[in-house]
């Protein structure tokens, strides 16, 4: 009944955001909303069930993407196109094909407004699908009936109801202007060819302008613009002893004034390459360490978004193949961390202290809204999981979280906003002394800190000296120990927040998190896998001719 | 159009040489050294332009980008690091080396200089490789070498900005849409794809022997595809392939027109036609299907290099000399021709990608087997190149095929080949005998391990019946067969020529290739039902 009444006001409020349809926007809408409406009123073969529910996505998708190097471009791409994505489901909420042996696969839909046009790449998509769906539904209900499956998961609906959103957003104006981005990449890029250490080094560019059209058969309807904007910086070198180095910086954002200017870009990149030219002639880790380990800035909220938002926190209902499923959410209202730790979703809210949330959007790609706050994990305590319309044995609503995602052109349940938060905080003063007396108290000389991390390795290990302070750069590390678990045993927080943007799971999720964060024990040690390339033969060019 | 003469120098080129020499300076007097370096670049500039039923399906810019392929060869010219690993297979590595677009020397020294340095090391690992592995297996029965020498040459004509093409995106936005709407009438066709690439490339050539090559290459190809499936499921696919160098080579619009509206009736006929059993006994192939039956069975088993394989087949290795086709019957490849009688040819080049001139290269010679297409890698009596070592990009080069021509000295009419047709079939006591009119293309396999067969997969088969009845429109059917047993039955040829041009894959990648050929009649065939999809045709009719 509860989520009922949500939905009610759902209705409410968003049938109060419907604007007049642009003629871009009526020519998909209405070949969507005709040719589903057709479909689920005549699709049928013999003896098999008839659909009940279809949710068709087209993706408005045009794209800029320019790469330079050393100031000249090496890539300039340009396109739109349009695909289409069906969901169509044969029998009804409670028992359906969904879950089982269901696979989306995106089809080119024409790139102009024509309703017939459009109407007929969904028909050749939903026949395919159907054909699929109803032999599918018959044989799930076959795979079900040889189980003997605990009444808890077979009561469990196949798709919860929903209330119809209608959700109709004017796409903003995106830059797309060619001659500026590329200027900019071969200005930003051109600042670099000063440093020889520098063996390789590429700035790229990719905008996107995409907009999302829903219309299901619940009558559903949504035109949600996704603008992308990102600037990434790569660099490669290999140090002395022949290990191969590789880092590169991305800036994503939602809107072209959220991005940065070409001089503050430039300034990044510059900072960016002294860091890296100071990793380059870094020495290697040689000691293995056992201690405290505190990290800071994009180090805390890269870890944060592997561990917990790739699978720990999402809902994954087991498939009645017996695939699938997540068994974190048996923990459901036990400790799953540090008792200091809070973890929030904030899909639903625009704005945290003034400052605009990458990660909101107004609603998913399943029709649900997705709540402006909702607690995940409270005072260590697991809550609730990010999910879909999909119900869990623990997780049995929706929180809009099942979102249209550019990485598998098919819908993917990936967080918005996540708030992380420490009850146990501490001055960044504070907490770096607080690092050093834990050491001090293991008998260590020195502590770490790690302030670049991504792809579940240390891309920026410092040692810190426990005697004066002393911070030293260090290269070749691993923490081999540390994983959700570690989130366990925390010793404290900044009190100050950092906020981090990234598009790798390809929508953006936000994190709001503490500037550092402070682990009671992690093992830190030399990667062994590193294999140290012999010198360079022949000299480098600049070194000989220019 | 070009001075092809005169050598002239481009900024780019001396930007290639700078770094190769400086590299292989080096490099020839390391410990295991480098005895030749190539750089093999393409500036690639590409449209693409799509539709489908009168609508645009696919929108950009073109495309820039500039890739490079690096060879870097140790040991000798007897034996190095390229020789075939026994027992180890062959593997050819797919790489994708880009360089800036701009004449950036520090930029693109850079990327050449790290990209050398990890190929030779790569090369010198490979080499030792090489050599344990000649230690412990048997003697190779091919006794040549691993590289041929071969004179050096350099060629250049000058760049040819994309803007001279004055390359209009909306006109032919505007005509792919208007061939695509042809088919919007019929609702037998369920997908359809009207596709226009437009490619302009300069490719670049320096290696160490002195070769300096510059040389453009740029085509139009029109693509315009239909579907259908029939009611038992099968899926049915046809369509239209145009090719041309200079625009005004394509048809005109009119032309395309009817083209589309008779491949859209034949494409219901094709639905409604009934499917053909399995069948032994002669047939007729039009020319186009004989261009990619000769390129599939001949065509592959002449490519130099994998007759000295120890696990290929080398179906023709000794048979030189020897009488493999009719006497009337002979197979040139030729690169140099850009046309053969007026027809358009898309394996034509003037350098192949080892940097040697494409040479005219008659294989088969009044039925007798002449030589080989032959790359750098020489094999036995033949220890040159003739300009066939080809490769896309991301590949290393291998011996791949040209420009095709089959000819005959005693052409027959097409009635008069009917007419043999229609006897064979009476003497075989056939109630038809088959013409195979458009295939889609076809694959073979030339190794030892696996029968050493082809398929060519047709579109377009009728039955010709030895009472006079009408040729009646069938479907479903395969071409199958063993090269030296079909060989036998290659009975006479037409007056008639048609051009297949197409994409070839092989170990190197996708290159362009043409298979001229007359009409063909062949004493005895085999044919096998097609593999087909399950699904019904669709419930609902087209929107």
């Amino acid at each position: 009944m509860k989520t009922q009444f949500k939905y009610n006001f759902l209705t409410a409020t968003f049938l109060l955001c419907i604007s007049i349809l642009s003629a871009q926007n009526n020519a998909i809408i209405s070949a969507i909303k005709s040719e589903t409406d057709r479909n689920r009123s005549e699709l049928k073969i013999d003896k098999l069930k008839p659909p009940f529910f279809i949710n068709y996505t087209i993706l408005d998708l045009k794209r800029l993407y320019v790469s330079a190097s050393e100031g000249s471009i090496s890539r300039l791409i340009e396109n739109t196109q349009r695909v289409g994505l069906s969901n169509l489901l044969v029998g009804d909420y409670d028992r359906n094909n969904s879950n089982f042996r269901q696979n989306y696969s995106p089809r080119n839909v024409i790139i102009e407004d024509d309703t017939r046009g459009i109407a007929t790449a969904i028909w050749e998509d939903l026949d395919r699908t159907y054909k699929n769906a109803a032999e599918s539904y018959e044989a799930k209900i076959a795979t079900i009936a040889q189980q003997n499956m605990e009444e808890e998961e077979l009561n469990l609906p196949d798709l919860e109801k929903t209330d119809p959103v209608t959700m109709i957003i004017e796409p903003p104006k995106i830059n797309m202007d060619k001659a500026y981005w590329e200027n900019f990449a071969r200005k930003s890029s051109e600042i670099l060819k000063k440093y020889p250490e520098i063996l390789n080094s590429s700035v790229s560019i990719n905008i996107l302008d995409n907009v999302v059209y829903v219309c299901n058969t619940e009558d559903t309807k949504l035109v949600i613009p996704d603008p992308y904007y990102s600037v990434n910086v790569s660099l490669y070198t290999v140090t002395t002893d022949g290990q191969e180095l590789s880092d590169e910086l991305n800036i994503e954002h939602g809107t072209f004034e959220q991005m940065p200017s070409l001089q503050a870009f430039i300034d990044t990149c510059e900072t960016f390459v002294k860091y890296f030219i100071e990793l380059k002639n870094a020495p290697i880790i040689t000691e293995a360490y056992t201690g405290p380990v505190l990290f800071e800035g994009m180090a805390v909220a890269e870890p944060l978004h592997s561990y917990f938002f790739q699978s720990t926190l999402i809902a994954n209902r087991k498939s009645a193949g017996g695939q699938g499923g997540n068994n974190t959410e048996m923990m459901k209202d036990k400790k799953l961390v540090s008792r200091s730790l809070t973890i929030k979703s904030l899909s639903g809210t625009e704005t945290y202290k003034g400052k605009k949330l990458d990660g909101y959007y107004p609603v998913d790609a399943e029709g649900v809204v997705p709540d402006k706050e909702l607690a995940l994990v409270e005072n260590g305590v697991l809550k609730n999981m990010l999910n879909g319309r999909i119900p869990t044995k623990k997780i049995q609503h929706s929180n809009g979280h099942m979102r249209m995602n550019l990485n598998y052109m098919n819908p993917k349940i990936t967080p918005g906003n996540i708030l992380f938060t420490s009850n146990d905080t501490y001055s960044p003063d504070d907490l770096k002394k607080k690092l050093l007396a834990a050491a001090k108290e293991e008998d260590l000389d020195y502590a770490y800190i790690v302030r670049r991390y991504k792809n579940n390795r240390p891309l920026s290990i410092y040692r810190i000296y426990v005697a004066d302070g002393r911070e030293e750069l260090l290269r070749g590390a691993v923490l081999p120990d540390f994983n959700l678990r570690s989130y366990k045993r925390m010793s404290g927080a900044s009190n100050r927040e950092f906020f981090y943007t990234t598009h790798s799971l390809g929508n953006f999720a936000t994190y709001i998190v503490p500037e550092a964060l402070m682990f009671e024990e992690l093992e830190v040690s030399r990667n062994n896998n590193i294999t140290f390339r012999k010198p360079f033969i022949v000299a480098q060019p600049s070194e000989t001719e220019n | 159009m070009f001075s092809q003469t005169a050598f002239t120098q481009d900024q780019f080129i001396d930007i290639l040489k700078t770094e190769l020499n400086r590299n292989y300076a080096v490099l020839k007097d390391s410990p295991t050294p480098a005895y030749y370096v190539s750089y093999r670049v393409q500036d690639m500039q590409v449209y693409n332009v799509r539709a489908s039923f009168g609508k645009l399906l696919y929108n950009s810019n073109p495309v820039q980008q500039r890739l490079f392929n690096i060879d870097v060869r140790v040991g000798d010219y007897e034996m190095d690091n390229t020789r075939e690993i026994k027992g180890g297979g062959r593997s050819n590595d797919y790489s994708n080396n880009a360089l800036v677009l701009d004449n950036n020397p520090a930029a693109i020294q850079k990327t050449l200089w790290r990209t050398t340095d990890q190929a030779y090391k790569d090369a010198v690992k490979q080499f030792e490789n090489v050599k344990a592995n000649v230690a412990v297996k048997v003697a190779s029965e091919d006794k040549s070498g691993d590289f041929t020498k071969d004179s050096s040459e350099k060629y250049f004509e000058p760049p040819i900005p994309l803007k001279n093409f004055k390359f209009d995106v909306s006109e032919w936005e505007k005509k792919l849409k208007k061939y695509s709407e042809v088919f919007s009438d019929n609702k037998d066709v369920l997908s359809n794809m009207a596709n226009l690439d437009f490619e302009l490339v300069r490719k670049y050539f320096v290696d160490t022997e002195g070769r300096e090559i510059a040389e453009n290459e740029y085509a139009y190809r029109l693509h315009i595809s239909i579907s259908t499936t029939a009611d038992d499921g099968m899926l049915l696919p046809l369509f239209l392939s145009y090719f041309a160098i200079d625009v005004k080579d394509l048809p005109s619009d009119a032309k395309i027109l009817k083209d589309a509206k008779e491949l859209s009736e034949q494409l219901s006929a094709l639905r409604k036609a009934s499917v053909a059993e399995a069948y032994s006994g002669p047939a007729l192939m039009t020319a186009e299907a004989a261009g990619v039956f000769f390129h599939e069975i001949f065509g592959h088993r002449v490519e130099g290099a994998r007759l000295k394989q120890e696990s290929d087949a080398q179906t023709f290795k000794k048979k030189v000399g020897e009488l493999v086709l009719p006497k009337d019957i002979s197979i040139i490849f030729d690169p140099k021709l850009k046309k053969y009688r007026n027809m358009p040819l898309n394996g034509s080049y003037v350098f192949d990608d080892e940097g040697i001139r494409g040479q005219r290269v008659e294989v088969v010679k009044n039925g007798i087997l002449n030589s080989f297409l032959m790359s750098r890698t020489p094999i036995e009596n033949f220890p040159n190149s003739n300009g066939h070592g080809r490769a896309m990009i991301y590949f290393d080069n291998v011996t791949r095929q040209s420009n095709m021509i089959i000819e005959t000295d005693s052409p027959k009419s097409e009635a008069e080949l009917r007419a043999m047709l229609v006897e064979q079939a009476k003497n075989m006591n056939r109630e038809y005998a088959y013409l195979f009119d458009k295939v889609s293309g076809g694959f073979t396999s030339t190794g030892r391990y696996m029968p050493n067969a082809f398929n060519v997969t047709p579109l377009i088969v009728y039955k010709i019946y030895v009472d006079g009845r009408p040729d009646e429109l069938v479907r479903g059917v395969d071409l199958v067969g063993t090269p030296l047993a079909i060989f036998s039955q290659v009975e006479a040829c037409g007056k008639d020529y048609g051009v297949f041009n197409g994409a070839c894959g092989a170990e190197s990648g996708s290159i362009p290739v043409s298979c001229v050929s007359p009409t063909l009649y062949i004493k005895m065939i085999e044919t096998q039902k097609k593999a087909k999809s399950q699904n019904q045709p669709p419930i609902l009719e087209r929107p």
